[in-house]
């Protein structure tokens, strides 16, 4: 199972972002500034975009599924069970996980963006799509909440493939590769561990490890705490 | 066009004999094609040619009940498509600038003011539409009317929700009626001779041809 961006070129206003590169099994960190190119490269990999120059193949990819940024574009149904349903999850299940249960007759829109993110992670993570997109997963979300995504992603790591486009620097999960924006030129830096090296928009907590000579074994934060409290290498 | 003034007269001119004759209905649309700009921002988005479909129902009825449907439905035609026209080519700012410098800082600030409210959120409508699909197409469902009465509540919800925010923010910047708008136009030569050619079809539309012709013999 693959998914394979061949030299790709995509024109977004005056912009033009570029990617090449194979997303296999496993957990791939998209990282850049804000209008790099992440929410494009989201929109191609979920097929909702196509490329104005190269290609995009999905070998072995049957399903696929992509977090909106912003959750109410995703909301279709007129009630949360509604909602639930047109994702073709059990609605009990997904809500009682979200923390909303009891609220399935309630609008989906009378939801906070927080719930309303829960609600749909909560139904994303429960079907069994072959390729998952989420582009800022972490946004409207309270530390716990961050930390539930995190740990939900670690739970699908082996299962498919999963893009985390995300420009979040405190909360994120284990990951497998790190692919980075060189202005709108997406990079990959490499496979985890050795790839946190040559990570160019590293967080602070991860680049003052790496400069004191202690690089993580991954990105979490159990990673970092590890590796800040690590006496030797 | 860069210069929004020219576009202006030249829609005001266009659309006001595209409106009173079938001949110029015509030399509006020749001008439309000539200009090439409406048909490739048309290309682009196509999205506006929902408008079309009340003219198609009404142009139905006059069908059925006799009335004179095909000079009707092709001089409205032509007014709608100059009138997607002049959103398509028209940046945001740009409306309430004209406005500002055609009728002064109080009446035209204010007219300017709720013509841009009104085409930003055609842009989002817009901008929104295209997520609906592609949240539907995401869950594998089909477009059917019971989809499109439910993204419709959606929309309308959104759509209110920004008019609040937008009430409250010039609110929050102090704006109770009136203002200033330090607009610049730059008119490029192309659009001289683009709204040249507009005033120029208006006046030969309004001519009596035939009768010139017959002087000229």
């Amino acid at each position: 199972m693959e998914l394979v961006f061949d030299r790709v070129n995509v024109k977004r206003g005056e912009v033009s972002i570029r990617a090449s590169g194979t997303f296999s099994p496993g957990v791939h960190l998209v990282t850049g500034r804000v209008g790099a190119g992440k929410s494009t490269l989201a929109l191609l990999a979920a097929g909702l975009l196509s490329p104005d120059e190269g290609s995009i193949e999905r070998r072995g990819i049957s399903r696929s599924m992509l977090l909106f940024q912003f959750p109410e574009w995703h909301l279709t149904g007129k009630t949360v069970d509604e909602e639930t349903a047109s994702f073709g999850v059990p609605a009990e299940e997904v809500l009682a996980r979200a923390g909303l249960s009891g609220r399935g007759r309630d609008d989906p829109f009378s939801l906070s963006r927080g719930e309303m993110k829960k609600l749909l992670l909560s139904c994303l993570l429960s079907r069994d799509d072959d390729l998952l997109v989420l582009d800022e997963p972490f946004g409207a979300l309270d530390c716990t909440g961050r930390q539930w995504i995190c740990r939900e992603i670690g739970e699908r790591r082996r299962e498919g493939i999963v893009v985390l486009c995300t420009h979040e620097r405190h909360f994120l999960p284990h990951v497998d590769m790190i692919w980075e924006f060189d202005g709108h030129t997406l990079s990959c830096r490499g496979r985890v561990p050795a790839a946190i090296a040559s990570w160019q928009g590293a967080p602070p907590a991860i680049k003052a490890l790496i400069a004191a000579g202690r690089l993580p074994r991954n990105v979490a934060r159990d990673d970092i705490r590890e590796a800040a409290c690590r006496t030797r290498d | 066009m860069q210069d929004p003034r020219l576009r202006l007269l030249a829609v005001i001119a266009l659309s006001a004999i595209a409106f009173a004759s079938v001949r110029g209905a015509v030399l509006a649309f020749a001008w439309w094609v000539c200009t090439l700009e409406g048909p490739v921002h048309l290309w682009r988005s196509r999205w506006p040619l929902i408008v079309f479909l009340p003219l198609v129902a009404v142009s139905l009825v006059l069908l059925v009940t006799g009335g004179d449907w095909a000079s009707y439905s092709l001089r409205i035609a032509v007014v709608l498509l100059i009138a997607i026209f002049a959103y398509q080519d028209q940046a945001p700012g740009e409306f309430l600038g004209v406005c500002t410098w055609l009728l002064g800082e109080r009446a035209g600030f204010d007219c300017g003011l709720a013509g841009e409210i009104s085409l930003a959120s055609l842009r989002a409508l817009e901008s929104e539409i295209e997520k609906a699909t592609w949240a539907l197409s995401l869950k594998g469902i089909p477009v059917r009317l019971r989809c499109i009465v439910s993204l419709s509540a959606g929309l309308f919800y959104g759509a209110l929700r920004r008019a609040y925010d937008q009430a409250d923010l010039l609110v929050a910047r102090g704006y109770s009626q009136g203002g200033s708008c330090c607009a610049r136009f730059q008119a490029s030569g192309r659009d001289i001779v683009v709204t040249g050619a507009a005033v120029a079809v208006g006046i030969a539309a309004f001519l009596p041809v035939g009768e010139f012709f017959i002087l000229v013999q």
